[in-house]
């Protein structure tokens, strides 16, 4: 079970997830796009929508650096380990709020408000539950890690190194024996996302307008 | 007209006043209404006159002109209640009309030079466009006469670019002479029965039960009124063969027929007289007389290419409690200020047992329609029907010269099918009934009223009443004391066979407007164009088909002056014959060769040809009313052969309206006791035109739902909003004796204060809720509305003021009434 | 000097008498559709009045549209950075109820409601939500002044800074339609983060790639008129298309074709690109009108057609502009204005401003009065179409009246004005194109504007639906 859950399956996420957004943006760009329903609710998304991707961001730069800066680098430059998780948890439980936090109210908004059916799909319902669940074993693991519910347990031991492993296209399934189920339980998550990616609306998040700084103006097009 | 002595061929003169050539000076007293609510009084002027020696004696005459300028008031030098400048508050300056308009006096003069100044640089190029605005009201034959005044004196009328620009609902067909023969059956036999909705629809709806009017406080000063219930007038004008009226008579066209023969009297003299006896001894009655009597009730009505109930109905909720018994919003107590004289008064217990007027006197009514609005809601048998896209049908009107066609874009859906192919079938069917319950040819006697355009209009000369009924003379038939009688025979099993064909009656001649031609040619020519009727079974085997709509409107446009260059020719002719002028053909012989066929329209639409059925010529140049009386000299159909001033019938005098005369709008409360539960409003309930739908059609469309307000609405005076608590958008009742309306609001500064506007038509089935008023569905913007008939629209047998189809009175005027406006209490949707 | 064509729009609104049907053809055409139901490509407004969505005018509140910054232009919604800011909530967006929530009826219970002791209604539901609604607001809440109060909060009206009660006594009244004005310098191609927006090069029609759009709906609070629309279904923007497939051919837009009042007139314009940003960022907004005139160029100049032809406008688009009619009524008679012209996008749909009756309390004894005398007061239309230039206004109205002066003239003799600006035959021609008025007329649009070679057009005769297959046609 763990060779496949460990071993197989994040390659599995990561072709479903690259394929299949590829396909998606060749054959189906007419349905790409962010789905904002900023439209049909303004007011509830004012605190609601920044919040969340702020909190997005910050999550997502944490596990930039958790996951793909190895302890030995950190280590090496004089920053202990507790120092690290004082960092971290100093970046992260704020990042960690902010996401839930926004996440909660936006759910709070999808689900409450009539008007927002005609922006939710079944793909949407399913990714709520998703990313709920996603966000609710990170964040609650980090909190229960953090208040020592989890032992000694060290991500940066465990996790981390065997994500890069991955990367490294020579998967050290091993790793993955003693990490807590919480953890283990996130993992499995993102590789769901990472599956239901293409099929969703978080395709949205690959079109960061980057090339609008360098643009001129006005775009001027032949017919 | 020439203004030449026929014998000698001497050229007149006339004189349009007579002030420097006068006999003398004479009082005239001239009724005036312009006082505060019910009181009357005369003016006195004074008008010049010569003395003329006559065999009965020295008479004094005047001018129209004269006359006229006396009831203006203008100061002519000879005294009597004049004005002596604009300044003064005198009837009718325009300082006096300040008070009532509210338009200063300045702008009146400033407006009037204007209009005079400008029709003598373009030779009368000055126009006045009115219609609907004016109609709607009880006194708008005296307003259109005031502005027809105006007109005249400033040499407008008949003149391209000037004029009297009719702009008002009452579409004529301009294929006229065809589209009459088909659609009245006369291609087959004669009589049709043709009928004044306004008349018809108050006594079926007995909204004489709860008459507001009493003629007494509305006359001249100087006169008691004949009678004082408006309906009286209406049942005298049956009597007299002014009006229509139908149903006829209490007993069947047949069982007239009946007991003539059994009497002994024969043939159609024979019925005439008959009936002219029975009505004078009174066994024989008009259904009028009796409207709540069953064997008076109309039974069956179709409706077809209107909105009869839920747009068109005046006094809406007395159609709903009277003609189909049920629910409606009209306050209980039934009260008419006076009692008919002519009428028989059944006592309301009387009438709400079974069978009875409560209980709706139709057995059937049948809708043809494609949308389920009230017309739809209300009647027995919805037959879907065709919309204008899916059917072939003409289309034009007596405004623009122009004939266009409806054409099929898509196929019907379901089962609907076009109008023509409705009552097609309909005939069919009911042909089929007749022949298997073997019904005999059924003998129709009933009375056709004086007509325009015939030798009926000096029937009742010098505009005196002799009523026939009170021994002021005999009844005699035809087209003198009393209506005609006429008899048709209607075998209700050949009624298919006559359908599908055009009658043979064509081949005899054909006509319009007192001319009449030669159409045997015609007939023949749309025998080869329409194919022939193939059915050996059917007794108009032969004859030219009128299967689809398509080939009757080849025929149709086959047998018309406007559509047929040669027919436009015959008639221009036969008005040379009867006026002696020698040059009208040319009207028309330029296009003679010319016949409009439904292709050619669908085509490219087309212009109509110049003919003597209409009063303009648009040879070569846009139609404008009128020009062949002014250009060419022909007579204009009035008792003078000329337009006129001044209208000397007893009954307009007893309404002291011989000549244009200010008249103030009805002035009814709008129920005896106001409710009073909280802040209510009297406002002057007006309904013009919607802009959202053509009257009802429309409305209900999404789309256009979405671009106002989505639902019924009534626009008030934002003070008077206030006043009230009423916001923009609020739930408002707005109720008076007739019945109670709950309607959104809108609120806004365009309206003047005292006014309310419930744009026509918005129907009652759109987003209506129930009112706690009534304890039902709130109507429609007829539902605070009634019929009020006015005496002088019922004149007939006398000139100009006799009875044509379509042509004149009685107005189905509606907006001389008064509401009380509140906010609504609750609004309930009774979903039970 | 770079001269490039523009397909340009007048609308006469002295003739304009609201009938609503260029709204109901465009959107029977275009939007009749869910997730576009409530977009009007095309909406006609009273004014006085806020319009729609609510009080567009309002920049203050909606930021929409350029301003001059250290003689630079910037969107008024801020930088591009602060764009980005605003991505995940932008703050001048404007929501559903700004424009109204869309309905429609339970038309079926009038046919299958059973037997009831009442008679049955059609009661609206939303089309949003499918429940049942009561209508609040809707496109045209406030037309022919319907709801007063609304009517006062006009933006303009508070511009022009005089105490306008709009009592019975007083009140004036006109119709606004209005649809996208493809600007020269448009304010949602500048605000749109993924480039999906962009201008025809060939014609100048603006329109949004449903493709490319990734529905970041940074153009729509960008448009100072709002005529960028969210599509709530597709997530996607959506605006008027000037009916391109229509204009390709040489047909007008929907709009102008089906206008009942004939007010509506198209036709090529020649602009020089390049003095494009510098007409728009003039500091003194007064001065934006003038510079757009100047921005239109003689398309019988030689040098213009010089140009024109180096930068590839061909030449029936050439002949085109020399019979434009807008041209003539834009340039030659100086007859129709830019609308808010201080939103600095340079918008090429353009009014003929309306004469309206005297008012009541004037007291001219003349038959044609002087434009301070009418009832739409003239600082009004100033802050519609002349960023408050109130003597343009005067010349342009003038201009209307001395045209009626010359025709009655013509008609009855009577003495023509002093200083005329044009020949009198000048002012029949005017009359001519606005009261008269032919369709043949009031459209000239050249049939051409494919831009394709004669092989091109070649290889796609009759194979709509056969080329290409897997669709990328």
């Amino acid at each position: 079970m763990s060779g496949f859950l460990w071993g197989a399956l994040p390659y599995i996420a990561f072709t479903v997830l690259i394929v299949g957004t590829a396909y998606r943006y060749w054959t189906g760009e007419r349905g790409w796009t962010t789905k904002s329903s900023e439209f049909l609710a303004k007011d509830s998304l004012k605190v609601a929508g920044p919040m969340f991707h702020l909190g997005l961001l910050m999550a997502f730069g944490g596990h930039v650096i958790g996951i793909l800066v190895p302890k030995s680098l950190t280590d090496g430059v004089g920053i202990s380990e507790h120092l690290y998780h004082i960092i971290a948890l100093a970046g992260g439980i704020p990042a960690g709020l902010l996401f839930f936090g926004g996440f909660f109210l936006l759910m709070q908004r999808r689900f409450g408000n009539p008007r927002m059916k005609v922006n939710t799909s079944t793909m949407d319902v399913w990714l709520y539950l998703v990313l709920f669940l996603t966000l609710v074993t990170g964040f609650g693991g980090t909190l229960m890690n953090a208040v020592g519910l989890l032992g000694d347990f060290n991500y940066r031991e465990a996790i981390s190194p065997w994500f890069r492993s991955v990367l490294a296209m020579s998967p050290d399934v091993e790793l993955m024996a003693d990490v807590p189920l919480i953890f283990k339980a996130h993992m499995v998550m993102w590789m769901i996302t990472a599956i239901i990616f293409p099929l969703t609306r978080l395709v949205h998040c690959l079109s960061f307008p980057f090339e609008y700084f360098l643009r001129n103006k006005i775009v001027y097009r032949r017919k | 007209m020439r203004s030449e002595n026929s014998d000698t061929g001497e050229e007149i003169i006339p004189k349009l006043s007579i002030l420097r050539e006068r006999d003398d000076v004479v009082e005239l007293m001239l009724p005036y209404f312009g006082n505060d609510r019910g009181e009357k009084s005369m003016i006195s002027r004074a008008v010049p006159v010569k003395k003329i020696k006559t065999c009965d004696g020295v008479k004094i005459v005047t001018t129209v002109y004269d006359l006229t300028l006396a009831n203006y008031g203008i100061d002519t030098g000879l005294g009597g209640e004049c004005a002596s400048s604009y300044e003064d508050d005198t009837p009718y300056t325009p300082r006096w009309q300040e008070k009532f308009t509210g338009v200063k006096a300045e702008m009146v003069i400033h407006t009037a030079r204007e209009f005079a100044d400008n029709s003598l640089k373009t030779h009368g190029r000055t126009m006045v466009i009115m219609g609907g605005g004016i109609n709607h009201w009880f006194h708008a034959d005296v307003i259109y006469r005031t502005i027809l005044n105006l007109l005249m004196m400033c040499g407008c009328e008949g003149r391209n670019g000037g004029s009297w620009a009719h702009y008002v609902g009452q579409e004529k067909l301009r294929p006229i002479e065809g589209w009459a023969r088909v659609m009245t059956g006369t291609d087959w036999q004669g009589g049709a029965k043709l009928q004044n909705s306004t008349s018809f629809y108050y006594f079926a709806t007995d909204q004489w039960r709860n008459e507001e009017i009493d003629t007494a406080p509305l006359v001249s000063p100087d006169t008691t009124p004949r009678y004082r219930h408006p309906s009286d007038y209406n049942i005298m004008a049956a009597r007299l063969g002014w009006l229509p009226a139908y149903p006829c008579f209490n007993k069947s066209g047949q069982k007239i027929f009946d007991e003539a023969t059994a009497a002994g009297f024969e043939g159609i003299d024979g019925i005439r007289k008959f009936v002219a006896q029975s009505l004078k001894n009174r066994t024989l009655e008009f259904s009028w007389e009796d409207p709540d009597a069953p064997e008076n009730f109309p039974r069956n009505l179709f409706i077809w290419r209107n909105n009869l109930i839920g747009s068109s109905s005046k006094g809406h909720d007395y159609f709903l409690k009277y003609l189909l018994g049920t629910r409606n919003s009209i306050f209980a107590e039934e009260e008419s200020v006076v009692k008919p004289q002519e009428i028989k008064w059944r006592d309301e217990s009387e009438i709400s047992g079974e069978g009875g007027a409560l209980q709706g006197k139709l057995d059937l009514l049948v809708d043809l329609d494609f949308r389920m609005a009230a017309s739809a809601l209300y009647s027995d048998v919805v037959l879907p029907t065709a919309t204008w896209y899916e059917k072939d049908d003409l289309s034009s009107t007596d405004m623009h010269p122009f004939v266009h066609p409806f054409q099929a874009a898509v196929d019907l859906i379901w089962e609907a099918r076009s109008d023509w192919d409705i009552f097609r079938t309909l005939a069919k069917a009911v042909s089929k009934v007749a022949t298997e319950a073997e019904l005999p040819v059924y003998k129709d006697v009933f009375a056709v009223p004086i007509q325009h355009d015939t030798e009926g209009e000096t029937a009742q000369p010098e505009g005196k009443i002799l009523d026939w009924s009170k021994g002021d003379c005999e009844p005699v038939p035809g087209r003198k004391t009393m209506p005609a009688i006429a008899m048709i025979e209607r075998d209700y099993t050949k009624l298919y066979d006559k359908w599908v064909a055009l009658g043979p009656a064509i081949q005899k001649g054909n006509g319009m407007k007192g001319l009449g031609w030669a159409s045997d040619d015609l007939y023949e020519e749309i025998r080869t164009r329409n194919g022939v009727v193939e059915d050996k079974n059917l007794i108009s085997y032969g004859m030219p088909s009128l299967y689809t709509a398509k080939k009757a409107c080849d025929a149709v446009m086959g047998l018309s002056t406007t559509t047929n260059g040669k027919v436009a020719v015959r008639a221009w002719r036969d008005l040379e014959r009867k006026t002696g002028l020698s040059d009208l053909t040319k009207l028309a012989s330029d296009r003679e060769s010319e016949r409009f066929t439904f292709e050619m329209v669908a085509i490219q639409p087309r212009e109509t040809i110049t003919s003597p059925t209409f009063t303009g010529s648009n040879q070569n140049r846009r139609y404008s009313p009128f020009t062949v009386s002014i250009e060419q000299l022909v007579p204009f159909r009035t008792v003078t052969g000329r337009q006129s001033f001044y209208v000397d019938h007893e009954l307009m005098f007893e309404w002291g309206e011989s000549m244009s005369v200010y008249k103030p709008i009805l002035d009814f409360k709008p129920l005896k006791n106001p409710l009073g539960q909280s802040k209510e409003i009297t406002l002057k309930f007006l309904t013009p035109h919607n802009k959202w739908s053509t009257h009802s059609m429309y409305f209900d469309s999404q789309q256009m739902l979405t671009l106002f307000r989505g639902g019924q609405t009534v626009w008030l005076n934002e003070k008077d909003a206030e006043s009230i608590g009423v916001r923009d958008n609020d739930w408002c009742e707005v109720y008076n004796r007739n019945g109670v309306v709950i309607s959104r609001a809108v609120v806004s500064p365009r309206l003047p204060r005292g006014v309310m506007f419930m744009y026509h038509a918005q129907d009652r089935h759109i987003n209506v809720p129930g009112s706690k008023i009534s304890g039902t569905r709130g109507g429609t913007h007829n539902t605070p509305t009634r019929i009020h008939m006015k005496p002088t629209h019922m004149i007939g047998g006398y000139g100009q003021l006799s009875y044509g189809f379509n042509y004149y009175g009685t107005t189905g005027n509606q907006r001389d009434i008064y509401v009380v406006v509140r906010k609504a209490q609750e609004v309930d949707w009774l979903e039970d | 000097m770079k001269i490039k064509a523009q397909v340009s729009m007048v609308m006469n609104l002295d003739k304009c008498i609201g009938c609503h049907t260029c709204s109901i053809t465009c959107k029977n055409v275009w939007t009749n559709r869910a997730g576009a139901e409530y977009m009007y490509f095309n909406n006609v407004e009273t004014k006085p009045g806020i319009g729609y969505p609510k009080n567009w005018e309002d920049q203050e509140r909606w930021k929409g549209g350029w301003q001059v910054e250290d003689g630079e232009l910037t969107l008024r919604s801020g930088s591009k950075l602060t764009r980005m800011l605003k991505l995940f909530y932008h703050p001048e967006q404007p929501e559903l109820d700004d424009y109204y929530e869309p309905w429609t009826y339970d038309y079926e219970t009038l046919i299958s409601s059973p037997r009831k002791k009442h008679q049955p209604v059609a009661r609206p539901r939303s089309l949003i939500t499918q429940q049942r609604m009561e209508i609040k607001w809707g496109p045209n809440w406030g037309d022919d002044l319907a709801g007063g109060d609304d009517a006062r909060a006009d933006v303009n009206l508070k511009k022009i800074g005089q105490e306008i009660a709009l009592e019975f006594s007083d009140i004036f009244m006109k119709y606004l339609p209005r649809n996208c004005n493809h600007c020269l310098n448009p304010a949602c191609v500048a605000a749109c983060p993924s480039g999906a927006i962009y201008k025809r090069e060939e014609d100048g029609v603006v329109l949004v790639s449903q493709e490319t759009c990734r529905g970041w709906r940074h153009c729509v609070p960008a448009c100072p008129y709002k005529k960028v629309y969210y599509n709530w279904k597709t997530n996607k923007a959506e605006k008027c298309t000037f009916c391109y497939p229509r204009l390709e051919n040489g047909l007008p837009s929907v709009c102008t074709d089906t206008c009942v009042g004939r007010v509506r007139y198209m036709g090529i314009l020649l602009y020089d690109m390049d003095a494009v940003c510098d007409a728009a960022k003039i500091p003194d907004e007064k001065m934006i009108y003038a510079n757009m005139l100047d921005l239109v160029k003689d398309p019988n100049d030689p040098a213009v057609i010089e140009s024109a032809r180096k930068s590839g406008v061909s030449e029936m688009v050439l002949k085109s502009a020399q019979e434009s009619p807008v041209y003539q009524i834009i340039k030659r008679w100086k007859l129709a204005l830019p609308l808010h012209p201080e939103y600095r996008t340079l918008p090429m749909v353009w009014y003929i401003p309306p004469l309206s009756p005297i008012a009541k309390n004037f007291e001219d004894r003349v038959y044609l009065p002087k434009s301070e005398a009418m009832r739409i007061p003239v600082e009004y239309l100033a802050a519609l179409f002349t960023a408050g230039n109130t003597r343009i206004i005067v010349e342009t109205l003038q201009r209307l009246l001395d045209m009626r002066a010359v025709m009655r003239q013509k008609e009855i003799g009577e003495t023509l004005p002093q200083n005329l600006e044009f020949e009198p035959l000048e002012y029949e021609r005017m009359y001519r194109l606005l009261g008269i008025a032919k369709y043949a007329d009031r459209v000239k649009l050249p049939a051409g504007l494919q831009g394709k070679t004669h092989e091109e057009l070649r290889e796609l005769q009759g194979s709509t639906g056969y080329a290409c297959p897997g669709g990328c046609c």
